[in-house]
């Protein structure tokens, strides 16, 4: 397509008050524009979230408008403001996804100026043509299912899965966290009984195949080696296909991002927390997969979580043990969320296009801090792929390996650190991986003070993939951040970004209970670790201040 | 995201029925220049549409009661009407649709005049262009559901904010129409100031001295107006039709309840109005060439109207002329005793929320509270008559838990996936 025959497909959320009436406006005084605009009204600039704004570009508008009032002149007070806020952290989010940003646009609209309205949308459309088309990242695949094949296809999951060796001891149900806090919730169990008179007829509206966290505390617990959660998310691939579309939090905005990452080929810009004092490579023996901090960074910037600060603190631990690993830019999400939700097809393209990366990086070990990268590539990956010829290890086994060859060394601490640990579901329970993170606090010279529920049998956080926002999963999450207050720890640790995003959520806002009940400072433990082994380097320490006096912050 | 269009056409099968559309050639202003017969043939091929019909003239008197005989005939069913642009709350096509049986809130006017027609020259792609906007109008209906208007009713008495001339006039107008009235000037005296009575001076036509330009005598003459001289309004609360007004005069506070408001502007009065605008949350806009009537009419601000009486004008004949549709407006909605808006308000899924707050702390309407359902338990509760349905909140929760009525996220996604699936293919 030749720049000339480019007709930059632009949609418009104008808001009934100030960018509809101005586009009414120029109807009537005939001001012309490109018929490649299309305007959709709507109440308030405010009421356009990123989520919407996210999937019109991935949809394949080459840019995206909101037309709102002016300055200080929004109907509904400031409205126009609060859309504002939201624009910045999207644009900062396309931007890491390698999109340009100009190709979201806000627009302030007097009513009566029909001709200013023609004459903004004309040189944004100019802009946008001269930007170039947006990469086309919808994939078109005719959707063949039917219930019969649906129901066939969860017959051949019940195989796959071995739910037909279920005896219903019901062990699975007695661990199961939902039904504590949500007494009408139908366990996996019930679903494998469910499935043989034929589930695939109300799939479509089944809400408790969206409500399981996948903890796989019912998986730990079977005798009979049952995979519920693999059989959860085959009923959650088979819903998709009848047309379900899970309610995602944040409207979608990071489902979408994934996809986009999984569609395109696009040059990223995921390098930014890389701050002057780290050392990386471009292609080694270690590889280390940082995931998508960068993204949800950008989503949650306003949460001020300093997820940055994650993978800032693992390189340079890894750099203070002599080692240089290798950080890509071209890393893709891992395709967890996408697998968990339902839509195999997307996570195969993510799958491929990372296992190609690290091949050509020629990596022997890939390493990874959030535990469900670790867990996609290490069971899932291998599920598709057969095995992978690199070892795959979360960064607290690395990190516990590295102290016992004598490459990492902790000093001695005299202040009193107290923390208590969270296993996320996916290292303790799903991988057990529950020692090398204990061995470290030790080593680093905290002391740990065990929640109730720990290891296997630890309790979720309550989300994963964005599906779980709910009442329920509220209680669960505060009822999860009252164990961990109530060991008297100075520090709650994590392992796992999403638990640590979550479980602060749930204790960021107005609660129900009092305050002092749940809220316990939460800490990804690589920073902890970090810290403390700066610290002794600075001769000074008050680890997790927020004056720290070696500040892990890299923005 | 892959759909199968087949699969969605079968669930409009069982849950919501076929849709109808209907073209309007508005009399050649859309005809000439979008191929209505050409888009009306695509357009019965697109999913879920029933039938397309084109007719000449819908708003005529005709062209109305064919539209409420056919659409007799899909009765139960949806509608997309393709004509000029709709006004979201005098929607012209409402009576016909509900005569029909069929709930107005299941159809939508697509804006086929003014936002294609009228500024796309090339016809093709005025075509092509009004074809996906009908799509994305289609798509978007399907997600709604039937609803009732709000019904708000009206306490019989009305604030006139300001004692100068276009105050003066406004309070006879409404006060001879029978309706109780308040009014408040911040100064001793009525009639407004220098500037003013310059205005006065200037008559545009001989003739025009003969319109009845409001003098003091008149306000005192009237019963039904009572006068508060050197007060202010400190306070205003409450809802749509009854509103809660606290006035400081020289013989100590007032309360007042009020079912509609008058902000009166004089030359000059714009500065001293900011903080009563504030108070009201309306927007106050500088005269410009073109009347708003949308912005300053009180069914539009929830009662509360912006009358301008400024040298802009030219003279005080002009002023008034313009101001008489507006309070005209008001008038009627006060004698009818009650007025129904569209219900586009904020709904709670209370299985969804929890209880965060941060719609709450975005509300700037005080529509929400948080309200304890059980020990370890609270969920958001919208008041519905002092939401405005901005959807700031459906922004603020994260969690989908908060939605918009007609024009939320949902309606905003179909619509949007209607529009660009149109252009793909």
């Amino acid at each position: 397509m030749t720049e000339s025959e480019f007709e930059p497909n632009i949609i418009v959320f104008a808001c009934n008050w100030g960018g509809y009436p101005a586009a009414k406006m120029a109807g009537k005084e005939r001001a012309k524009y490109p018929p490649s605009v299309k305007i959709i009204r709507v109440m308030c600039g405010g009421s356009v979230d990123m989520g919407i704004l996210m999937q019109t570009l991935e949809r394949g508008a080459d840019g995206v408008i909101i037309a709102g009032c002016e300055e200080d002149r929004c109907h509904f007070k400031s409205g126009n403001a609060k859309s504002m806020e939201g624009v910045d952290r999207l644009k900062r989010l396309i931007s890491i996804l390698g999109l340009d940003a100009r190709r979201i646009k806000v627009l302030r609209m007097h009513p009566a100026d029909g001709i200013g309205f023609a004459e903004k949308i004309s040189e944004y459309v100019e802009e946008i043509r001269q930007l170039g088309p947006i990469p086309k990242m919808i994939s078109e695949r005719p959707r063949t299912a039917t219930l019969e094949s649906v129901q066939k296809d969860i017959e051949d999951l019940t195989e796959d899965t071995g739910a037909f060796r279920c005896v219903e001891c019901g062990k699975c149900t007695g661990v199961c966290p939902i039904p504590k806090f949500e007494p009408e919730y139908s366990v996996p169990r019930m679903k494998v009984l469910l499935s043989a008179d034929g589930i695939a007829e109300h799939l479509a509206e089944d809400k408790d195949i969206w409500l399981c966290t996948t903890c796989g505390l019912c998986n730990s617990m079977c005798p009979f080696k049952v995979d519920y959660c693999g059989f959860i998310a085959g009923l959650r691939e088979g819903a998709r296909s009848l047309g379900h579309q899970p309610t995602c939090a944040h409207k979608g905005v990071i489902h979408s991002s994934i996809r986009v990452m999984a569609n395109s080929n696009l040059t990223q810009n995921r390098l930014q927390w890389v701050g002057n004092d780290l050392r990386i490579n471009e292609g080694g023996d270690v590889f280390y997969f940082v995931g998508c901090i960068p993204h949800l960074e950008a989503v949650f910037s306003k949460r001020e979580l300093r997820l940055p600060n994650i993978p800032t603190a693992v390189v340079k631990l890894m750099n203070a043990a002599g080692v240089v690993p290798t950080v890509s830019n071209d890393e893709k999400c891992c395709g967890h969320d996408l697998l968990w939700t339902g839509d195999e097809n997307n996570f195969l393209k993510l799958m491929d296009k990372n296992l190609e990366l690290i091949k050509k990086s020629k990596a022997k070990k890939v390493v990874f801090s959030c535990p469900e990268c670790y867990r996609t590539f290490l069971v899932d990956y291998q599920d598709f792929e057969g095995d992978l010829d690199f070892e795959m290890m979360h960064v607290t086994e690395y990190l516990d390996d590295l102290i016992n060859a004598g490459k990492l060394n902790f000093p001695e601490i005299d202040e009193d650190i107290s923390v208590t640990y969270h296993d996320s579901c996916r290292l303790g329970i799903h991988l057990e991986v529950t020692d090398p993170p204990r061995r470290l606090i030790e080593a680093a010279g905290m002391k740990l003070f065990e929640m109730e529920n720990t290891k296997n049998r630890s309790y979720c956080c309550g989300n994963c993939a964005w599906t779980n926002c709910s009442s329920t999963t509220m209680k669960m999450q505060l009822a999860r951040m009252k164990e961990a207050k109530n060991t008297g720890a100075d520090y709650l640790l994590t392992s796992d970004p999403k638990c640590q995003i979550h479980l602060s959520c749930a204790i960021s806002e107005e609660l129900p209970i009092e305050r002092e009940l749940v809220e316990i400072p939460i800490k990804d433990i690589a920073i902890a670790l970090a810290e403390l082994l700066e610290a002794n380097q600075c001769k000074q320490y008050s680890i997790g201040t927020e004056k720290s006096t070696c500040n892990m912050d890299s923005s | 995201m892959e759909e199968s269009i087949e699969m969605e056409e079968d669930k409009a099968e069982g849950n919501s029925g076929k849709v109808v559309v209907y073209l309007c050639e508005c009399r050649g202003e859309i005809s000439n220049h979008i191929d209505l017969k050409s888009a009306s043939e695509r357009i019965s091929q697109l999913p879920f549409v029933g039938s397309v019909r084109i007719h000449e003239a819908l708003c005529s008197e005709e062209g109305r009661s064919w539209l409420r005989n056919d659409l007799k005939e899909h009765s139960g069913q949806r509608a997309v009407i393709g004509a000029c642009s709709s006004d979201i709350q005098q929607n012209m096509f409402a009576r016909e649709l509900e005569e029909a049986g069929l709930n107005k809130y299941l159809s939508e006017q697509i804006d086929l005049r003014e936002l294609c027609a009228w500024v796309h020259p090339e016809k093709d792609k005025a075509t092509d262009k009004a074809v996906s906007l009908i799509n994305g109008g289609i798509r978007k209906i399907i997600t709604l559901e039937p609803a009732e208007d709000l019904t708000f009713s009206l306490e019989q008495a009305t604030l006139v904010i300001g004692g100068g001339l276009s105050g003066m006039w406004a309070a006879l107008q409404i006060a001879e129409a029978g309706v109780r009235v308040y009014l408040v000037e911040r100064t001793g005296v009525l009639g407004g100031d220098a500037a003013t009575a310059d205005m006065i001076s200037r008559v545009a036509e001989p003739g025009d001295s003969e319109i009845a330009i409001p003098t003091t005598d008149d306000i005192h003459r009237v019963k039904e107006i009572e006068i508060f001289l050197n007060s202010e309004v400190e306070e205003i609360n409450g809802i749509f039709g009854n509103r809660k007004v606290k006035l400081s005069t020289p013989s100590g506070m007032r309360k007042l309840s009020v079912g509609t408001i008058v902000l009166a502007m004089d030359q000059g009065f714009l500065e001293k109005s900011k903080k009563v605008a504030d108070m009201l949350s309306i927007v106050i806009y500088d005269k410009s060439a073109m009347r708003i009537d949308e912005i300053s009419s009180a069914l539009n601000n929830r009662g509360i109207c912006v009358i301008e009486f400024t040298g802009d004008h030219g003279d005080v004949v002009s002023s008034i002329e313009e101001a008489k549709s507006t309070v005209t407006q008001l008038i009627k909605i006060m004698r009818d005793g009650t007025v129904q808006l569209p219900r586009i308000i904020a709904k709670v899924d209370e299985w969804r929320c929890r209880g965060c707050g941060r719609c709450k702390e975005v509300c700037e309407f005080g529509a929400i509270t948080l309200v304890k359902i059980e020990e370890d338990e609270q969920i958001a509760k919208i008041d519905e008559k002092l939401c405005e349905g901005c959807g700031s909140c459906t922004f603020a929760c994260c969690n989908g838990a908060m939605e918009l009525t007609v024009y939320g996220a949902d309606q905003m996604m179909e619509n949007m996936i209607g529009m660009i699936e149109v252009v793909r293919s």
